[in-house]
Parts: C-alpha cells; structure tokens; sequence
C-alpha cells in the first residue's frame, strides 16, 4: 500500500512538473491559476533598457503632496537597492502600500494618489571609471517621469496606463500620421460597464486591464479576462 | 512473447531501481540542513516587517491578483501573522537540526508557502518557489534518518553511545523523494531553457546586456564589466542553454555527473558576480546537496581520514559546531512532542512581546503616530509631469569601434588602425525608439569630414552597423567617428590611424614611381 502511494505521488508530481513545462512552452493555460506560478520556469524572461523605481504621491484637499514611499518607518530593500514598491511592474499592489502608510499616519484628508514611475537609461547605470572607457561625452542622466496610475482618496482606480516603456513604443507607432489620420476617421463607440457583474477586483480594477506587451501584441478589450501576469 | 514477458519486466525493474533503492539519504540531509539555514537568515530579516507585508492590517501584496484571483488566500490579522512567522523560522531552525524532521518540512511548506504567495514584490521569487519544492519533498521524505536529533535519539534508544559521530549512524530510506529533487532541478533548467528559446533577445546578448546594467539586484561589478564586450556574451548564452537542456539527461552518467554539478554551482556563482544575485545562487547550492551519495560521503571521509591538516582542520570546523548542537539539543528531545511544542509555544509568544516592542508603526510612542510631510511643490509638478519625448543621446546604449564582430555584435579590441583595415562602427540602441534616421562621419583632426555615411534604423532594431573600408589616402593621426541620431550628435569615439610600416611605405614610394 505504501509503495502504491508513493508511485502515485511520484507520478502525479512529475506529471505536474511536466505540464508546467508543456504549458508554458505552449503558452496555454500557464497563467490560468496561481499554482502556475510553481510549475512554470520563466526566471529573467523580461528585461527592459530603462531603469525604473516608483513613487506614490498623495494629494491632500488642500493641495499639497506627500511622498508616500519611503514609508516614514522606514522601507525595506529585499534584493537590493530598490524599493518593495519598485518591484510592483503590474502597478497592481502600490495602492495597498499608499493606504497601509495613509492608515497609520496623520494627514490632512486626500483627494488623490498616485503611483508615478521614474524611468533612465540604463547606459547611465555604469560606474564613472566604466563610462570613461565607454564614452568621450560627460555623463548626463536624466529621469522621465509617467503616471502609471491615478486613485481617489479612497484607493478606487480613477486612471491606468501601461508602464512608460511600453506607452512610448506605443506613442511611437501611434504618432504614425498615416495612423492618426485612419484613427481620426473610425467610428466611435461607446460602452458602459460591459463588465459589470462579473468578478472585478477590489479598489474597482477592471478586468480588462490595459496591459499590453510590445512583444506579445495582443490587444485587450473590455471582453478579455484580466491581465496577464 | 518472451520478449514482451522481457520488457515490462525490464522497465519495472529500472524504476524500482531508480526509484526504490535504499540508500542513507545524506543528500537529503545536506539539503534539510542548508536550505532552512539560508531561508532562516533570509526570512528573518523580514520579521520586523511581517505585519506589513503579510497581514491584513498592512499591505501584503498576493500573487494570486495577477492571475485574476482577488481573494485566493485570506489575510491574517496582525497578531496572527506574527505568530505564525515566528512559528515558521523556529520550524526552520528545527529542520536544520532534525527535530520532528518530517513535521518541522510539512509545516515550513505550509507556512513558507502561504507567506511567500501573500507577498509577491519583496517575498515571491522562482527561488521562494524552489524552496516551496524541497519543503514539500523533504516532508515526504525520511530527511531526518541521518545527522539529525531524530537518529540521535533513535541510535540512543537502541544503547549506541558514540552515536553522533560520522561513523554508520545513518539508516537506509527508500531514494524515491531525493529523485524527485534531482529530477525538479533538471526539469527546471530545461523550463529555464524553454524561456530563453521563447526570447529572442536572448540568443543576441541584449536581454543578458541589459540585465547587466540592472540595478534592482545587490552590486554586480563583473556585470557592468562585462556589459562594455557584449560578443562575449553571445557564446555564454549559448553554452548556458546547452547545459540547461542537456543537464536533466547527463546528470545521471557517472563521469559527466561531477562536471555538470560543477558547471552549474560555477554558473551560479557567476550570477552572484554579474547580476547581483545572493539568496538564489545559495538556495541553488542547497538543492545541489541533493546529488550528494553515499559513495560521495565515504570518498571524503576516507580522504579526510588520511589527510591532516587543512583540509581535515576545515572540515571539523563544519561539523563539530553541528554535531554539538545535536548533542545539546538531544537531552530536550527525550522530552518528546511536549518539549517541541513547548519551545514553539514559547518562543511564538516570546516573538509576539518582540513585535511590539518594536512597534513599527510608533502607535504606541510617546509622541504618536507618525506625521506626513509635504513635499517640495516643484518637485511634485516636476513628477507628476508624463514626459513623452526622449531624448536622442538615451536612445544610445553604446558606439562600439572594431574590426571584428561575432554574432553581430563589434569587438572592441583596440583603437589604432592602419589604413586597409576594414572597421565597423555600431550604434546599440536602447529600446523602445522610433525609426531613427542614423549617420555617421568620419572627421580628422583638422575637422574635415572623410566619410558621411547614414541609413535608418528600424524601430525593433537594437543595432546599426557602418562599415568602413580605411582608405589609403587617409594620413596618419587621429580621427574620430561622429554618431547623430536624428541629425543631433550623440557620441563619438576618436581612433588612430597609424603609421604605415616601413616596407609598405617603400613598397608604395616604388609603386608611385
């Protein structure tokens, strides 16, 4: 009996190790559920030219902005110099980090937060002696700044974009004049809460989050299921 | 038929054999020790943190949400988060000494699991998930029948009295979990591998470039050593695939086994050097233990056995510390489940005073709760600005002068050429661009341009090349190429043309005549 439990574990589990594979070299099913996350091998599958860290940034009622990250406790840095909120590449989770400091804080009341990414190149990422070697121009970094997302006071979703990469390959191809033209002539179209009803998330996120990848383009409409990971 | 009677019996017989053998599971020993000891250090820096990042009263942040399931796992209280943390390192600590060995594994799985998935930014990672893997293996397995207080107490139970010595205290146990540990470590290498085919980037060294430029891990000065010759990337990113897909097949050949596991702890420190990677290279190095045999475990008692000094000196410093802490957590454990209980209990509720103690929040300070500061208004505009130009010099990753290139990308050996020399001269972008118009010049000192050469770089492209035949009307001395993306100049490299030798100036003077 007990080796008859033990072929079947040995079974079942290298039969879940083995679709993990399969669906993640198929891409199907490999985001279906969280337990994905344990079978499929994707380490370092992304990478971007920019660096970036987050901010959040609340607005009080009467007009001022506070820094909400580093947390007046302090913030933890769990792999290295960045931030707990930096590791947020969703933007999905920052709105909890923003309440957590706005609960145990005193403040004035807040109308608004926002999740702010800070992108640079990475060619600035080089120490001074290795930028010498690399390059006869004086090192001259500089940050973009873009709102990833834009919440009332009360952490409900007012506003999402994709992460600033991803917005400008977009603005690139979407600057296109013959593309403006096109898109000035098609007809609009209106919708309201094609979604409602069905599972949305908390702090009102929609499921069709508008995250779209530049090497995966496939577009996300208010049908769709939620964002990938 | 006799042949169909053959091959069943053939296959049944490789698998109990594979599976079924009986071995003293030292492998397994290795990695109940070593793991939890990393993961121990690791999650307890967390500790002060537990009710931010785990409970309902802070901000945990589950990975379940990026699937689409907003409430996977429910949110523990503050308190309660802390206490089953606390409870969670002491089952690690009681892993690495082999106190209620399988237990303490079922538990730390459990436990471990539910924390890591409740924090996907500072907690999850492929490594948190390997570590959920052997937690899981180690339960199923008998971790505990060798170098553990469970054999301890089993050897004193049947009168042995040196029993924690090296010599033949452990007990054989069926190998099948500590296959399919080595199988999980070949199966997620060729995973691994599955991505990197899935990333094209890969295969011509911008994905690893870049990642070598990355600042998110801990200090990585080979990396950004590394990142000024990106040829030599191109075969290391080949060779790395090639081990990762043939790993799972080779490991289990007794000649190319030690290569293999050398190749991968090499490997692995190698990510340590060049990405910054500290806790998953280690947790690697413990899954690694896995491959450890009992023929592995005689070689080096028999080597130690015959050698002195260093080497034997190094070893007992290892193992004297471990072997005393058995020792002395032995005469607890005669106690049996009450001690163990106890000591968890105890220890939870002594980690629950500590917590608020700490009182991260200053709810309970003298002088109140924390106070939120405005910021600096112009800095507020200036962030909350959405900036969607970029400027032509950030488009620019590097502007490489050589003469050789593999796999696309220049080698830069040197900056003096001769006149016949063919160079190339590339411009490496950095995504996302738009199509760029690219020129290059190629000016004297005197500023008189020589060559203007220029083209378009598509919007995918990472890189655009010039070629250049150096003619020889060009003098001697110093020249530099000029880099404009979309006419504006964003970099240059100055290069020298060198005297002809000699012969050939003769050689020409004649020819001239």
């Amino acid at each position: 009996m007990k080796r008859y439990a033990a072929i079947a574990t040995i079974v079942i589990y290298l039969g879940a190790l083995g679709w993990g594979v399969v669906s993640h070299t198929l891409s199907l099913g490999h985001v279906s559920h969280p337990a994905m996350y344990y079978l499929v091998w994707d380490m370092f599958c992304g990478w971007s030219g920019y660096e970036s860290r987050h901010h959040l940034i609340a607005q009080g009622v009467s007009g001022e902005h506070y820094l909400l990250n580093p947390a007046p406790w302090g913030e933890f840095k769990p792999y290295g110099p960045a931030y707990r909120t930096d590791y947020d590449s969703f933007g999905m989770h920052s709105i909890r980090i923003a309440q957590s400091v706005l609960n145990h804080t005193d403040h004035e009341p807040i109308q608004q937060i926002f999740l702010v990414e800070e992108s640079w190149s990475k060619r600035y990422n080089r120490p001074d002696f290795l930028w010498r070697m690399e390059f006869e121009e004086e090192k001259d970094q500089m940050s973009y700044f873009h709102t990833r997302a834009t919440y009332n006071g009360d952490g409900m979703l007012m506003d999402r974009r994709n992460n600033w990469t991803t917005a400008m390959a977009h603005h690139h191809v979407a600057s296109d004049p013959r593309l403006v033209k096109l898109r000035s002539h098609s007809r609009p179209f209106f919708a309201v809460s094609p979604n409602a009803g069905r599972n949305s998330a908390p702090n009102g996120m929609p499921n069709a989050a508008p995250i779209s990848n530049a090497s995966s383009p496939i577009q996300q409409t208010s049908f769709a299921e939620p964002a990938t990971p | 038929m006799a042949a169909n009677r053959l091959i069943p019996s053939a296959w049944s017989n490789a698998f109990n054999n594979f599976f079924f053998d009986r071995q003293i599971p030292y492998g397994m020993a290795l990695v109940r020790i070593c793991l939890p000891l990393v993961l121990l250090v690791e999650m307890s820096m967390r500790w002060p943190w537990v009710v931010e990042f785990y409970s309902a009263d802070g901000a945990p942040a589950p990975i379940a949400m990026a699937y689409g399931y907003w409430e996977f796992l429910p949110f523990l209280p503050g308190t309660w988060a802390v206490a089953a943390f606390t409870v969670m390192l002491l089952l690690m600590a009681s892993l690495i000494v082999g106190w209620n060995s399988r237990l303490s594994a079922a538990g730390v799985f459990v436990l471990y699991t539910y924390f890591t998935m409740q924090d996907s930014l500072s907690s999850l990672t492929k490594y948190s998930v390997f570590s959920s893997h052997m937690f899981l293996l180690l339960s199923l397995s008998e971790c505990g029948a060798v170098w553990s207080v469970d054999r301890l107490i089993e050897l004193r139970r049947q009168g042995m009295t040196r029993a924690s010595s090296w010599l033949g205290e452990g007990r054989a146990v069926e190998v099948w979990p500590q296959r399919l540990l080595q199988l999980f470590i070949g199966i997620v290498y060729f995973g691994a591998a599955v991505t990197k085919m899935q990333t094209p980037t890969y295969f011509s060294g911008d994905q690893m470039r870049l990642w070598l430029l990355t600042n998110v891990n801990h200090w990585n000065p080979l990396g950004e050593l590394l990142s000024l010759q990106p040829a030599l990337l191109v075969p290391m990113c080949y060779i790395a695939i090639i081990w990762e897909i043939t790993f799972v097949f080779m490991v289990w050949n007794k000649t190319l086994r030690v290569p293999f596991l050398v190749v991968g702890a090499l490997f692995h420190f190698m990510t340590t050097l060049t990405l910054g990677l500290i806790v998953f290279p280690l947790v690697c190095f413990s899954l690694y233990m896995a491959f450890v045999t009992e023929e592995d475990v005689r070689w080096w008692r028999e080597r130690m056995a015959r050698r002195s000094g260093f080497l034997r000196s190094v070893s007992q410093l290892l193992t004297t510390p471990y072997r005393l802490l058995l020792e002395a957590i032995a005469p607890l454990a005669r106690f049996g489940n009450v001690a163990y209980v106890g000591i968890l209990l105890g220890a939870t509720a002594l980690g629950l005073v500590g917590h608020r103690a700490i009182d991260l929040y200053a709810a309970n300070t003298p002088t109140g709760r924390y106070e939120l500061q405005p910021m600096d208004p112009q800095l507020a505009r200036r962030m909350l600005r959405t900036d969607t130009v970029i400027r032509e010099q950030d488009k620019l990753l590097s502007f490489d002068i050589g003469k050789l290139m593999v796999g696309g990308v220049v080698v830069e050996t040197g900056k003096t050429f001769k006149t016949g020399d063919r160079i190339h001269a590339q411009a490496n972008l950095i995504p996302p661009h738009e199509d760029l118009f690219v020129e290059c010049q190629l000016v004297s000192d005197r500023g008189l341009i020589h060559d203007q050469s220029n083209g378009i770089a598509m919007r995918q492209d990472f890189r655009y090349t010039f070629n250049y035949l150096l003619p020889e009307t060009l003098r001697a001395g110093d020249y530099q190429f000029i880099l404009k993306l979309n006419n504006q100049e964003v970099a240059r490299q100055t290069i020298k043309i060198a005297e002809p030798e000699p012969e050939t100036a003769e050689e020409s003077v004649a020819l001239a005549e």
